[in-house]
């Protein structure tokens, strides 16, 4: 009984011992479960994913989920990706959260996706792990918002300060032409976020384009967080306390792209002779500047964006050269003389 | 029986021999210590043992307990997460499922940016929640962070679900695993099902690993022992030590002890001294294990026996110091008894100052009267020989009248000068035997044979003073002559006999009859001395005998008193003296003695 026992466990044994010689190949490192090093200690970059045998994967990571100005460029990103053959992943905070964005695209980085390309809500997080991502091998493009000083191989998007310098001259056009120009006006911005760099850009160039021009007072810069509903909110709420201010610039149309009977105050403020200037031409804000919401509006073409930046990052992962390393998609201006011309060629975004 | 006596005889000596039980007190002191400390170590021996068994008891059953609550907690949250993946039915999701399977980017724009809002909602109400994902057969993700594509091929939970009949509504597990961020999380994830039961995809749940440190991160066994928790391979899935997660459980545990694992709280005792305790969470098939250290069991029941024995030796110094005390307070009476009794023996008039209400107190009492009684006795003895000696003096005294010496020196000069020789020998021979019974070397107590010679010589003498006036007889019997008496009891009476009463006749024919006899009833000795002399008034022979009857009076009628006193204070009051009249005339003198027998 001890005897065959004792075989029994050597039989075991051997067989084993043979499992394991055989499924050695299945334990290489590309196929070694990450996670329990993950779990060790921090997310590991250095955790392989399968080899390119697969097709290629480039993932988009916009600022935010919840803002739909991005999903123009979704649509036209993830049909391109469809053309070329390649998979897209959509992939970002729901909200703006540049902390969470880093993580996300470390998460990228170990699963060593072909390319990447960011919408960056904070330069100053977000460039470490765009170097991050290229020093892994992955091409990084920005789009939409840049990462300036970063080791990303291209921009695609607005040259936002081109548009923040369309809106300023829309605005003295606008207050010219109501024979305010030698008045000191009283003027407020609604931003995405302080630190967003392609939204700081426009507030530049809109203040550039007014210098000179009309003698503006800036009295409050209110932050929305790329947020529509706080958008409209944080306006309404200044409105009311600050009926006098004579001027609105918008460096993004977030206020406008929910319901604009939220924003009674507002609305009166612009009845009452206020003058208001807004980045994008979406459909929600072009019928928002039809009520009056605004005067002239500035649009971005979100579509090229998420076209151009998937076709050139495909072509950078093949070794195909990039044409310039800022790609600008160009600017769409809008004001009540063809609000209806361009709302006839827009669709709503009926995502509520 | 008898083996048993001698040894536990031999056991007893050894004992007094060893702790020198001599005293009362070291005896008493002893057994109060014995006795009082023999339940005490026999309650601790056993209370050690029950308690070290519910000690064990109770780790088990605690252990057991924080098992079930941790699998019952797993299984609330599963529950939870079984609510939430109800939702996957929802419009929206099957919508994009079907949009997505269809390549229908822009139709599908409305259904993702819903699906995105609904899904990071449904995230937000849990923490520990990574993500919440909608995935289809065509590999398609959406969830809290976007779209993804997902190798279903490479995840089990979608294969566990897609190989499942569409009967089978039940949830499936996954995990630990890396999710797309690369942190470890676990994947509960259900079926969705098209029109037809037609496989769509699923909803699956990302929970974070830390949830497991939450449920059982905070839990202790004691001191050392913890839980955790494997998955179905037996990889560690959660352990207090983060460096052993995803470590194989054999190299902590050994293999070998995986092996009847199966069962639902299956307790092993490693060698390590831990006492094991698993139970299978059924819906994961992963093991919830509880470890706790034998080391604090005997750590706690060196804390208990530390105790006992502290316990113990400070309530047997408290008894030996209560024995000491109480063996004080009981013996020291005794010994102040003992020494009171010691001084008694050498000073009766000592009394016992022991007041106590006890045994002992009353033994001192009664002490102190026997003390008494025997002073009294002592005093009464006293007195009575002082007059027993008194009375013997007198008695002597009357003996040795001068003129009885005087007459009998008178009869033998008498004697010598008629040339009665003989006559005189003989009187002198008399006198001197007379004199010698008197004296009797200081005796008190002589032999009948020597009374009646005495009574003989005396009544010679007299005779021969007196001539033939009267006569005497002495009659005694045989038997008593060797029987004792006190001396000179009935020369007196004689004498009374001779002076009052045959000398008194006008005419010859007095007799003095001495009789002795036995009265067989009563074993007394009679005496009597009869005469047929002058006689008594009654009267006064009435006093007489009263007199004799109350002894003391004796100051008249002596000689009769002092023979009946001393017969009274040699053999008691129911002995003594009598007188009654003669019938015919005189008086007859009754003695009654005890029967006393002489040597040899």
């Amino acid at each position: 009984m001890i005897v065959s026992l004792k075989v029994a466990r050597l039989f075991c044994l051997a067989f084993l011992f043979l499992c394991l010689v055989l499924n050695l190949p299945l334990f290489s490192p590309d196929l070694r479960p990450g996670f329990w090093m993950a779990a060790a200690g921090s997310t590991s970059v250095s955790g392989s994913f399968p080899p390119k045998t697969r097709p290629l994967v480039i993932a988009i990571v916009p600022k935010s989920l919840d803002n739909p100005v991005f999903v123009d460029s979704m649509e036209t990103a993830m049909s391109t990706a469809k053309e070329l053959g390649v998979k897209l992943e959509w992939v970002a905070p729901f909200k703006v959260d540049p902390d969470l964005q880093v993580k996300i695209i470390e998460g990228l980085i170990w699963r060593k996706v072909d390319g990447i390309a960011i919408s960056t809500s904070d330069p100053e997080k977000i460039r470490k792990v765009i170097d991050k991502a290229v020093e892994a091998g992955i091409k990084v493009a920005t789009i939409d918002a840049d990462c300036p000083e970063s080791q990303r191989l291209f921009y695609c998007g607005t040259d936002n300060y081109k548009a923040g310098w369309a809106c300023g001259e829309a605005m003295v056009k606008i207050v010219t032409e109501r024979g305010l120009a030698d008045k000191r006006l009283k003027t407020a911005i609604l931003t995405g976020g302080i630190e967003a760099h392609n939204l700081n850009e426009r507030i530049r160039g809109f203040k550039e384009a007014v210098a000179g021009k009309l003698d503006l007072e800036y009295v409050a810069l209110l932050a929305c967080d790329d947020d529509t509903t706080t958008g409209a909110k944080v306006v309404e709420a200044y409105i009311k306390e600050h009926p006098e201010t004579d001027l609105f610039y918008f460096s993004g149309g977030w206020a406008f792209f929910g319901p604009t009977e939220s924003m009674p105050l507002y609305q009166e403020w612009c009845n009452n002779g206020g003058i208001a200037v807004s980045m994008d031409t979406f459909y929600s804000v072009l019928q928002a500047a039809k009520k009056g919401f605004a005067q002239a509006l500035v649009g971005q073409d979100f579509r090229k964006m998420g076209e151009l930046t998937v076709k050139y990052l495909v072509d950078a992962i093949n070794g195909l050269p990039v044409p310039m390393e800022y790609i600008d998609t160009g600017l769409e201006l809008a004001d009540e003389s063809n609000f209806d011309l361009l709302l006839s060629q827009k669709k709503p975004w009926e995502m509520k | 029986m008898k083996l048993s006596k001698t040894v536990f005889t031999g056991f007893q000596n050894r004992l007094v021999n060893t702790f020198k039980l001599r005293s009362l007190r070291s005896k008493f002191m002893l057994s109060f210590v014995f006795l009082s400390t023999i339940p005490l170590v026999i309650l601790a021996i056993f209370s050690y043992g029950v308690y070290h068994d519910i000690l064990q008891q109770n780790i088990q059953s605690y252990t057991s307990e924080v098992i079930d609550r941790v699998d019952r907690n797993l299984e609330i949250y599963l529950s939870d997460l079984e609510r939430i993946l109800e939702l996957r039915n929802d419009y929206y999701n099957l919508q994009f499922i079907k949009l997505s399977l269809a390549g229908d980017v822009e139709g599908n724009r409305k259904f993702i940016f819903r699906l995105w809002e609904n899904l990071n909602n449904i995230r937000n109400f849990k923490t520990e929640l990574r993500d919440v994902s909608i995935t289809t057969i065509g590999g398609v993700t959406v969830g809290c962070y976007g779209v993804t594509h997902t190798d279903l091929a490479q995840n089990v939970l979608f294969q566990t679900l897609a190989n499942r009949t569409a009967k089978d509504d039940s949830i499936a597990i996954w995990g630990p695993h890396p999710d797309w961020l690369g942190g470890p999380v676990f994947s509960v994830g259900k079926a969705i099902h098209g029109d037809y039961d037609n496989f769509l995809g699923m909803m699956s749940i990302d929970v974070d690993v830390e949830l497991l440190e939450r449920i059982c991160g905070n839990i202790r066994l004691g001191k050392t022992g913890y839980i955790m928790l494997l998955d179905e391979e037996n990889r560690i899935i959660y352990h207090p030590n983060r460096e052993l997660i995803g470590k194989g459980i054999g190299a902590l545990l050994g293999e070998a002890s995986l092996a009847d694992w199966q069962q639902d709280f299956t307790t092993k005792r490693r060698l390590g001294n831990q006492i094991v305790r698993v139970k299978t969470f059924a819906p994961a098939n992963w093991k919830i294990i509880g470890l706790s250290n034998r080391f604090e069991l005997a750590t706690e029941m060196q804390k208990i026996t530390g105790l006992s024995l502290t316990i113990i030796l400070s309530t047997i110094l408290v008894l030996t110091l209560m024995a000491v005390y109480f063996a004080h307070l009981l013996t020291n009476p005794l010994k102040e008894l003992q020494q009171s009794m010691r001084h008694a023996s050498e000073d009766l008039n000592t009394n016992v100052e022991i007041h106590t209400m006890d045994e002992i107190g009353e033994l001192s009492e009664t002490f102190n009267q026997m003390l008494a009684r025997i002073r009294q006795l002592m005093k009464q003895s006293l007195q009575e020989q002082e007059k027993l000696r008194r009375a013997e003096m007198k008695a002597l005294q009357e003996q040795i009248k001068p003129h009885f010496i005087y007459n009998t020196l008178d009869l033998i000069i008498g004697l010598l000068e008629t040339n009665k020789n003989e006559d005189v020998i003989n009187t002198v021979e008399a006198l001197g035997a007379f004199f010698r019974t008197s004296l009797s070397q200081g005796q008190e107590l002589i032999t009948i044979r020597e009374e009646a010679e005495h009574v003989r010589n005396y009544l010679y003498i007299q005779r021969r003073r007196h001539g033939d006036k009267y006569d005497y007889a002495i009659e005694i019997e045989e038997r008593l002559l060797n029987k004792k008496t006190i001396k000179l009891i009935l020369q007196p009476l004689v004498e009374n006999a001779i002076y009052h009463g045959v000398r008194e006749l006008e005419t010859p024919g007095g007799l003095i009859l001495i009789k002795g006899f036995l009265l067989e009833p009563a074993n007394t000795i009679c005496f009597q001395v009869i005469d047929n002399g002058a006689g008594m008034e009654p009267a006064k022979m009435e006093e007489i005998n009263r007199c004799l009857r109350e002894s003391g009076t004796g100051q008249r009628y002596f000689g009769l008193s002092n023979v009946n006193e001393r017969i009274r204070l040699a053999f008691g009051p129911e002995y003594g003296l009598a007188l009654s009249p003669t019938p015919g005339g005189g008086v007859t003198a009754t003695i009654k003695l005890p029967v006393v027998e002489g040597k040899g």
